[in-house]
């Protein structure tokens, strides 16, 4: 395997009567030939400055970037190839589809702006294109009178016409409605297998990159906190933030405590800051009894059970504990309810609940949790 | 890794390719002229020392002081007139039921393509010594043309030759405003008169204040109006008196630039209200942009009064037009006629055999034509830079598309004939085109600036994205797309053109004769006849010119763009 995309300490800032934003903090990270990489992160957090950095659209502050063999950004060299000049092709948020052209020319002018004339083979390959992306036949058709989806292929097939190396894609389903979304996501999908190339795609949408991506890439206020791929994200975030954001996790603070010597290795036993008993995975090294730390546990990772009216945990053990809460608000969602807990020591949570549980606001439950599903922080080393 | 230098903010590639030639050719044009009249108003008549004595004498001789008071006293005076007879007419006709709308639309675009001069004359042989006014009313023979020739005439007429296009800038905010807002008036217990006055007018207080202003800057540097009625009884203005200076036996020269100097001052401060009021109204958010077409106030019983009112006031701003249509038929000298008028086309062949008409009309068709191009072909590259880039080229360029608009015509005609006097140019068409093109710019500015800010960057990204290099992506993208509204600056320019008397008042000549100046001469010397005729013959040919560029634009955006 070759990266295809190097990216290496590229450094952003905007100037702004505010004092301005530092929008990409020394980002980097390399995409394999043929991956499919996805920039997720908050709004604001730096994902499309990021993507048309690499296009050649803004220009960062520092850093190289290079695409296949080709060296297209060297702060040090003072190199900075021009957009037209990169073997990219972009999919914009808005599609971007010009107006003024019917669906066969917005395709083909990639190709009409390489030297030489507007060959046969051109032509050919515009159709083909136009084949793949399910638009075979609307050539004629004026590019404004396509529907959302429509455009979204149009935008798709003028970004891969010219064969690029990099495809980039900036929040392409963003635009759709959300059953349109589901569909195209798969047929994005299976466009992307289908030729093979090497796709960055930014989303803030969690379900579209867990789906998509063959590795995602976590930001936060133009930080990279994690690179890895969808099950590394989801299963072992490498910040709170990281399990907060992809799995919607529940995060509280506490600190940790001396653990029996029964405990496995690389399991801690935190106090909250509310005095329950939490056991979880240690993410980092060297955490020690009285570090403050932060605990993470997603929704789907409790249990949730009724019945006991002393309020204490049923069982527990060295990687199994128990906390005490009461309903605060049932919402049915269909195959599941999402449903909201106060614990007893003063945190709100949310848990995911499978089926329609009988629960009415202010029974008292309990939640159980795992040390394989709960992962304990040290709150120092987060970014906040 | 290690740290790497950082990267120093590069000019964009259109500030390279197109911003800094624009930069150059836009310093060429403006910067000589701007030199020479300020060396000329502070330096004394040999032009061998500095001094400060023009603007002394401006202000010891008493007449100086009367000028600038005049000036403020017609500006404040025709401005009124304009605005009041624009709001009053674009509140009728866009807020209201009242019919006869095409009608009122028509009359006002007549009135605004045809050029000042025509207006004035034709308000002559309506008012004047012999106007026809004092034939229908001939009791107020004694006092009619004096009051006419006055302050009060001037005002009236200039408000009505500026009122078309007051209206033309109040009537979209108006037309875009939404009923709902009327409607909430009238809820809460508004009468119609009083929504009117109160909610409609308010809403639209930003656009009419930036009509206001604008109309004020162009008043406070017109020309034509105050030379053919205002000189007639000793009313002058800056204008006019920089006018009769250089027109003297012997030229002043220095005088005549100081008092340009003090108009372009007063005219900044015009200008500056103007970018003030603008701002603002970008920033009042009540006026929502869709084209609501329902909720118009029904007036009822008010309907025909109320069409009757706009359909009268639209039409005083054409009938000096129509007057000089009249005029051009009837042949002889005995005029206003009633019923002893002998008709024909005799005005018409007289065209032809006076020395100079029908080439200043070729020339001003034919010039119009190039400026128009060169503008917006100039100011819409322009435009594109600064909107896309941020840089010092950028702001340059900004501010040097804005000077022009505080520079008079009648200063930048001295300005040219002092600069050019004795170079290749002088006489020669080529320095005509060259003011037009300098006055214009500003207004090219305003058409392609907006036009480009339409045309969302990432249409643009995608084009570079795609592997066009800048050129191509103006050419294949931002071009096709603002064609449209260049289309419509290019008819603008043209028209506007067409109507320069003071821009080229002392440039123009036997040399290089176009029409503003030739009517002008004409009817100063000779006979009004070829001069009705001759108007006529060029309000016929600038509206067939536009009315062709409409058909074009229309078979354009139709065929070409889609
Ligand atoms: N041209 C600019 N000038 C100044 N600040 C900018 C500019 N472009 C982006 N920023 C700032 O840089 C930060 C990152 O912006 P960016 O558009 O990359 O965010 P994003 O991750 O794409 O967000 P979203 O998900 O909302 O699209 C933001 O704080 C933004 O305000
Ligand atoms: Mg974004």
């Amino acid at each position: 395997m070759t990266a295809v995309l190097r990216v290496e300490g590229v450094d952003k800032r905007f100037h702004g009567a505010d004092g301005g934003t530092h929008a990409l903090h020394e980002i980097g990270f390399e995409v394999e030939e043929g991956e499919f990489f996805t920039l997720i992160g908050p709004s604001g957090c730096g994902k499309t400055t990021l993507l048309r950095s690499l296009a050649g659209l803004e220009t960062p502050d520092a850093g190289l970037i290079s695409i296949g063999d080709l060296s297209v950004f060297d702060s040090s060299r003072r190199l900075n190839m021009r957009p037209e000049k990169r073997p990219t092709g972009m999919v914009f948020q808005s599609y971007a589809i010009w107006p003024h052209m019917n669906v066969f020319e917005n395709v083909a002018f990639p190709l009409r702006c390489r030297p030489g004339r507007f060959s046969q083979s051109d032509r050919k390959r515009v159709s083909e294109i136009l084949e793949i992306v399910g638009l075979g036949g609307y050539e004629r058709r004026n590019a404004t009178d396509l529907s959302g989806g429509q455009q979204q292929r149009l935008a798709l097939g003028r970004a891969l016409v010219g064969e690029p190396r990099l495809l980039l894609l900036d929040e392409p389903l963003s635009n759709l409605d959300a059953l349109l979304r589901v569909t195209m996501r798969a047929e994005l999908k299976r466009l992307q297998r289908e030729v093979g190339i090497t796709t960055v795609y930014v989303t803030h949408d969690q379900s579209e990159a867990l789906s998509l991506s063959d590795r995602i890439a976590v930001f936060k206020s133009g930080q990279l906190l994690q690179v890895g791929s969808p099950e590394e994200v989801y299963n072992r975030p490498a910040q709170p933030f990281v399990g907060e954001f992809l799995g919607g996790a529940n995060a509280f603070d506490g600190s940790l405590v001396p653990s029996p010597s029964s405990i496995p290795t690389g399991v801690g036993t935190a106090r909250s800051s509310g005095g329950s008993r939490v056991v979880g995975t240690l993410m980092g090294d060297a955490l020690t009894p009285g570090d403050d730390v932060r605990i993470v546990v997603r929704p789907d990772a409790m249990q949730l059970s009724t019945g006991n009216s002393s309020g204490a945990p049923q069982f527990e053990s060295d990687t199994i504990y128990g906390l005490a809460a009461t309903i605060n608000q049932c919402m049915f969602n269909g195959s599941f309810s999402e449903v909201m807990v106060d614990t007893a020591d003063g945190f709100r949570l949310n848990v995911i609940v499978p089926g329609t549980p009988r629960l009415t606001l202010g029974d008292s439950v309990t939640l159980t949790g795992s040390a394989e599903q709960t992962y304990i922080y040290r709150t120092t080393g987060a970014v906040a | 890794m290690t740290r790497v230098a950082p990267m120093r903010a590069r000019l964009g590639q259109r500030s390279k390719i197109f911003g800094l030639p624009i930069m150059v050719i836009l310093l060429a044009l403006i910067v000589p002229l701007l030199v020479r009249i300020v060396i000329l108003a502070f330096s004394n008549s040999t032009g061998t020392a500095a001094t400060l004595d023009n603007f002394v004498r401006i202000w010891n001789n008493g007449v100086g002081l009367q000028i600038l008071g005049n000036t403020l006293l017609y500006t404040l005076g025709a401005t009124f007139v304009a605005i009041l007879v624009a709001l009053v007419i674009a509140i009728i006709v866009e807020r209201t039921d009242a019919p006869g709308r095409i009608a009122v639309y028509a009359m006002l675009a007549l009135g605004f393509g045809v050029p000042s001069v025509i207006h004035g004359i034709g308000w002559t042989l309506i008012g004047g010594r012999v106007g026809i006014l004092w034939n229908i009313f001939p009791w107020l023979q004694d006092v009619g043309p004096n009051l006419f020739y006055s302050w009060f005439g001037l005002c009236i007429v200039t408000g009505l030759r500026f009122a078309p296009i007051a209206f033309f800038l109040v009537a979209p905010a108006l037309r875009a405003m939404d009923p709902s807002l009327e409607e909430a008036a009238r809820v809460a217990g508004a009468g119609r008169f009083r929504m009117l006055t109160r909610i409609t007018l308010g809403l639209s207080r930003p656009s009419l204040l930036a009509a206001v202003f604008l109309v004020g800057l162009l008043v406070v540097q017109h020309f034509d109006l105050p030379a053919l009625i205002g000189t007639q009884s000793g009313f002058i203005v800056l204008s006019t008196e920089v006018y009769s200076l250089v027109q003297r036996n012997f030229p002043d020269y220095n005088g005549a630039a100081a008092y340009s100097i003090v108009l372009a001052i007063v005219a900044v401060i015009a200008l500056v209200a103007y970018f003030r009021a603008t701002a603002q109204a970008k920033r009042f958010g009540v006026i929502s942009g869709k084209g609501y077409r329902s909720g118009r106030v029904r007036l009822e019983g008010w309907r025909i009064p109320s069409a009757i009112l706009v359909i009268v006031l639209a039409f005083c701003t054409v009938v000096p037009v129509l007057v000089l249509l009249w005029r051009s038929f009837v042949t002889g000298n005995d005029f206003p006629c009633f019923t002893t008028c002998t008709y024909g086309f005799s005005n018409f062949s007289d065209i032809g055999s006076t020395a100079g008409l029908i080439t200043s009309g070729v020339n001003s068709i034919v010039l119009g034509l190039l400026a128009g191009l060169i503008v917006v072909l100039l100011t819409v590259l322009l435009s594109w830079v600064t909107v896309r880039e941020s840089n010092r080229i950028t702001r340059l360029l900004d501010q040097l598309g804005s000077i022009p608009l505080v520079l008079s015509g009648i200063l930048l005609s001295l300005a040219f004939l002092q600069t050019y006097a004795k170079s290749f140019l002088y006489n020669s068409v080529f320095l005509i085109l060259i003011a037009y093109v300098v006055f214009y710019i500003p207004f090219g500015v305003r058409f392609t600036y907006s036009a480009v800010v339409g045309v969302r960057g990432e249409l643009e990204e995608a084009a570079s994205v795609a592997g066009a290099r800048p050129t191509t992506v103006f050419r294949r993208i931002v071009f096709p797309l603002v064609l449209p509204s260049l289309l419509t600056a290019f008819v603008f320019i043209f028209l506007a053109s067409m109507e320069q008397l003071s821009l080229v008042v002392f440039i123009s000549g036997a040399g290089n004769p176009v029409v503003g100046p030739e009517i002008f001469r004409l009817w100063q010397t000779s006979s009004i006849s070829v001069v009705a005729a001759f108007s006529v013959g060029v309000v016929l040919a600038g509206f067939i010119i536009v009315g062709a560029g409409w058909l074009i634009s229309r078979l354009v955006t139709r065929h070409i763009l889609r």
